[in-house]
């Protein structure tokens, strides 16, 4: 915008700029310090952020692989290797030949610098050596699952398939719930199907063994990792908040408030939880069988009946098109589910 | 339809996909919580639902999530809880749980069972049809998993997600140039300066920091080098018995050229390899025995390993018809012979002992003691020509012949789409999370949908880089019309 403006009958011109609104979007640098491109040929399309990133990466190796990121490493004592950049600052790299980290100097060299010196950079907390099992630095709440031995598997299978103990005895044994018991001895059979037909190749073992030793190891005897067993989905009544009016003098303990939330003793959510739901033993079996039942229609007679024909009232919606019901086939997003032979259909 | 995949690795975005990508790692390493601080609330939950929703089902459409989201979440109770009685008790990340319907899916849970390296390619997965769910073949990503469902998916095409790129053939030969010229350098090295090989070997070995996976490999090798070490010292010691060694110094004996010849002590080294100072004391033992006439070069000559063997066992124990026979003068002779012979045979087992220990290697410091003839067995690679095998595998994967690579690099099977054999792909480790809601098998490409995920205190079974704080956000943009 121009403004002309007559000054001491002189003409001066003045650039009047609109003022922009800041975009509040910002480059995702890095928070650590990290080198810098130097001036450079424009051609080249190169940016600070590919630059951090080559850094963080280090140099491949004739073979395409980045052997001095330590990230790149494959553990084999079910150590998981998970990010850690809040204790280490930038330095990724390490010698492979004594683990010492490397940075990257001002010649654009890669050398060793002291860990003693990466620590001072560093957080003050030295857990470097802990082994997390938090693979997200930002989410504490997020945890890796353990992974069932091979042996407790076998042992696992031959308890209930050999000894015929109930899965539930089992569950308790090992700590571990209803549904993965069942899981763990379903997949086993499917092993040692596999293996009788020699289906599992050399590729598909090598992959299992990384896996196995990248994740950690579920242990029996070590309480912590047990699963807790007696966990019941949360009472929705105890999602609100409830308000009631007593005399101050009044006693009131967990029992009142239950009574008040309408919960029942725990007594009574344990027993459910062991006879009905999916935590409870041969669920897989109970439902099946449901699913059988629903297949098969029993006609009832009772005396007096002159037929076995009988009407009985239903919803028009249930089983066919109701008259006079808004057909919305070109609405968008609908909401859509799966029949019994896995195609689908719109709810 | 999914939306277009664009710029989902930007750096300067810095968005985290549901992605084993390299730019990904990068991403998720250099990232910070969203600032809250200086936003309105509006602003907040906009910013965190940006932030979660690339994450979670990123390809899906605002509308299509919006039909999926369900204000009620999941959540489990202790009932133990009071049990524990130290009161302490971490918070519930109820709120985690806004992108939990997601993870019913079965492109989530094929991604989330690690048989996929990103949701995306999980979908392929499922819409090019490798997939099954008990047993029936599902082509739809938003297929909703029950508990208890058996879902699988094509072992290559697992193998394929999992691990390294297969390397084109020029790519491949490019590499194996490399390794050859490498391998014959170090061939050439090890001729020529064996011990400052071994010795540079050796303290590469010693510096190889505990936690590497190299450690455990070298280990290993120790351990088999020095069980196969004590089996040999074992049989040695087994064998060093009188019987053996007169059957050896007869053997000596017999090879002689002609009587013309007499034999020295340096002869009889080869009875006692181990320790070649002994072989004096052999010569004496042989002297005395020689003097009884027994075993002159005439009586021994040409006989067969099984006659010698015979006549040892008369020397040491006569025969009756020997007794009869044999001069007083002769019997000494051989007596001193033979109690010469069991002191040797004391005195030699001690130095096969000696012997064995320090050339054992020291599992504390990884140490083997230096073998004169270990450069010997090295063979130099054939000279490749590298412009005749570029265009034929078959020829190319005859020519290559290293000590641990007979085929082309990478590519032992060429049919199969992966690097054969196996190995896992770069910066696998980091995105190696074990899902609570479902139970795997690796090895047949199986696994169990056990549950939909829930929180619990102080976990939350959905997996997601961001915490509760920005879920909740997130959570309060989507119920904004008290759905």
């Amino acid at each position: 915008m121009l403004g002309v403006q007559q000054h001491n009958k002189e003409f001066v011109v003045t650039i009047l700029q609109q003022t922009r609104n800041v975009s509040r979007r910002r480059i995702a640098y890095p928070m650590y310090p990290f080198k810098r491109l130097t001036r450079q040929n424009p051609k080249k399309h190169d940016s600070n952020l590919k630059y951090a990133m080559r850094q963080f990466l280090g140099p491949k190796n004739y073979k395409g692989e980045y052997a001095l990121n330590k990230y790149n490493d494959i553990p084999v004592n079910h150590e998981p290797n998970y990010l850690k950049p809040m204790q280490e600052r930038g330095v990724s790299l390490r010698n492979p030949l004594n683990g010492k980290p490397m940075q990257e100097n001002m010649r654009g060299q890669l050398e060793e610098i002291d860990p003693v010196m990466n620590r001072r950079y560093g957080s003050k907390r030295d857990d470097n050596d802990s082994v997390s099992l938090k693979p997200f630095p930002l989410n504490s709440n997020c945890k890796t699952n353990y992974m069932v031995s091979d042996e407790t598997k076998l042992e696992i299978f031959d308890d209930i398939e050999n000894k015929g103990m109930s899965t539930q005895q089992v569950s308790q044994k090992f700590g571990l719930k209803i549904p993965r018991v069942e899981a763990i001895v379903r997949l086993l059979k499917i092993e040692t199907n596999w293996t009788n037909k020699n289906l599992i190749n050399k590729d598909l073992q090598r992959l299992s063994k990384t896996i196995y030793q990248m994740v950690p190891l579920f242990k029996p005897d070590f309480v912590k990792d047990r699963e807790n067993l007696s966990e019941i989905p949360v009472p929705p009544k105890t999602l609100k908040s409830r308000f009631v009016t007593i005399a101050e003098s009044e006693p009131f303990g967990p029992i009142d408030a239950a009574n008040v939330l309408e919960l029942e003793p725990a007594m009574e959510t344990l027993q459910k939880l062991s006879t009905e739901g999916e935590h409870s033993a041969g669920h897989l079996l109970k439902q099946k069988q449901q699913q059988q039942k629903n297949k098969v229609v029993l006609a009832e007679l009772r005396k007096g009946d002159r037929s076995r024909l009988k009407f009985k009232d239903i919803k028009a919606e249930k089983v066919a098109y109701r008259y006079g019901s808004v057909l919305r086939d070109n609405k968008k997003n609908r909401s859509i589910g799966f029949n019994e032979l896995g195609h689908m259909v719109y709810i | 339809m999914p939306k277009k995949a664009v710029l989902l690795k930007s750096l300067t975005r810095c968005r985290i996909r549901s992605s084993f990508n390299k730019y990904n790692l990068f991403n998720i390493y250099k990232k910070t919580n969203p600032d809250f601080r200086t936003k309105s609330l509006y602003q907040q939950k906009w910013s965190a639902k940006q932030e979660t929703r690339s994450y979670h089902g990123e390809y899906i459409t605002e509308g299509r999530w919006s039909t999926l989201f369900e204000p009620k979440l999941e959540s489990v109770a202790q009932l133990d809880a009071s049990l524990r009685g130290d009161g302490k008790m971490e918070p519930t990340p109820f709120l985690s749980q806004t992108y939990a319907v997601l993870e019913k899916r079965l492109d989530f849970a094929l991604f989330r069972a690690m048989f996929a390296s990103s949701v995306r390619q999980a979908r392929q997965f499922i819409l090019h049809g490798n997939v099954t769910v008990n047993g029936l073949k599902i082509r739809h990503p938003g297929y909703i998993l029950k508990p208890g469902d058996l879902f699988h998916v094509k072992p290559d095409k697992v193998l394929e997600a999992l691990g390294a790129r297969k390397p084109s053939l020029s790519e491949a030969l490019k590499v194996d140039k490399t390794q050859i010229i490498l391998w014959n350098k170090y061939v050439k090295e090890a001729k020529e300066n064996p011990r400052k090989l071994w010795d540079d070997k050796m303290n590469k070995q010693k510096n190889i920091p505990e936690s590497s996976n190299k450690k455990e490999s070298i280990t290993k090798f120790i351990e088999k080098y020095n069980a196969n070490m004590e089996k040999k010292e074992h049989d040695e010691l087994k064998s060093c018995t009188p019987r053996n060694m007169l059957v050896n110094i007869l053997k000596v004996q017999a090879s002689r050229k002609d009587e013309s010849t007499p034999l020295t002590f340096k002869d009889f080294e080869d009875v006692v390899s181990k320790e070649d100072k002994l072989s004096h004391s052999v010569f004496k033992c042989y002297e005395s025995l020689d003097k009884s006439k027994q075993i002159s070069w005439e009586a021994i000559h040409g006989k067969s390993d099984k006659e010698l063997a015979v006549i040892a066992d008369n020397l040491l124990s006569f025969t009756p018809e020997m007794k009869e026979k044999l001069s007083d003068t002769a019997k000494v002779s051989i007596r001193t012979g033979i109690k010469q012979l069991s002191d040797l045979t004391k005195e030699y087992s001690n130095s096969i002992r000696s012997f064995y220990e320090t050339s054992k290697a020291n599992p504390d410091t990884n140490y083997i003691p230096y073998d004169s003839n270990w450069s010997k067995n090295l063979r130099y690679h054939e000279k490749v020509e590298f412009d005749s095998i570029a265009e034929d595998e078959k020829l190319a994967s005859k020519t290559i012949n290293l000590p641990w690579q007979k085929h082309v690099y990478g590519r032992e099977n060429p049919k199969k789409p992966y690097f054969t054999p196996w190995k896992p792909r770069p910066f696998l480790a980091p995105f190696t999370v074990l899902p609570h809601h479902i139970e795997i098998s690796f090895k047949t490409c199986h696994a169990v949908y056990l549950r939909d995920p829930v929180a619990r205190p102080g976990h939350s079974e959905v997996i997601s880089p961001f915490d509760d704080t920005v879920h909740e956000l997130a959570y309060m943009y989507y119920v904004r019309k008290g759905k």
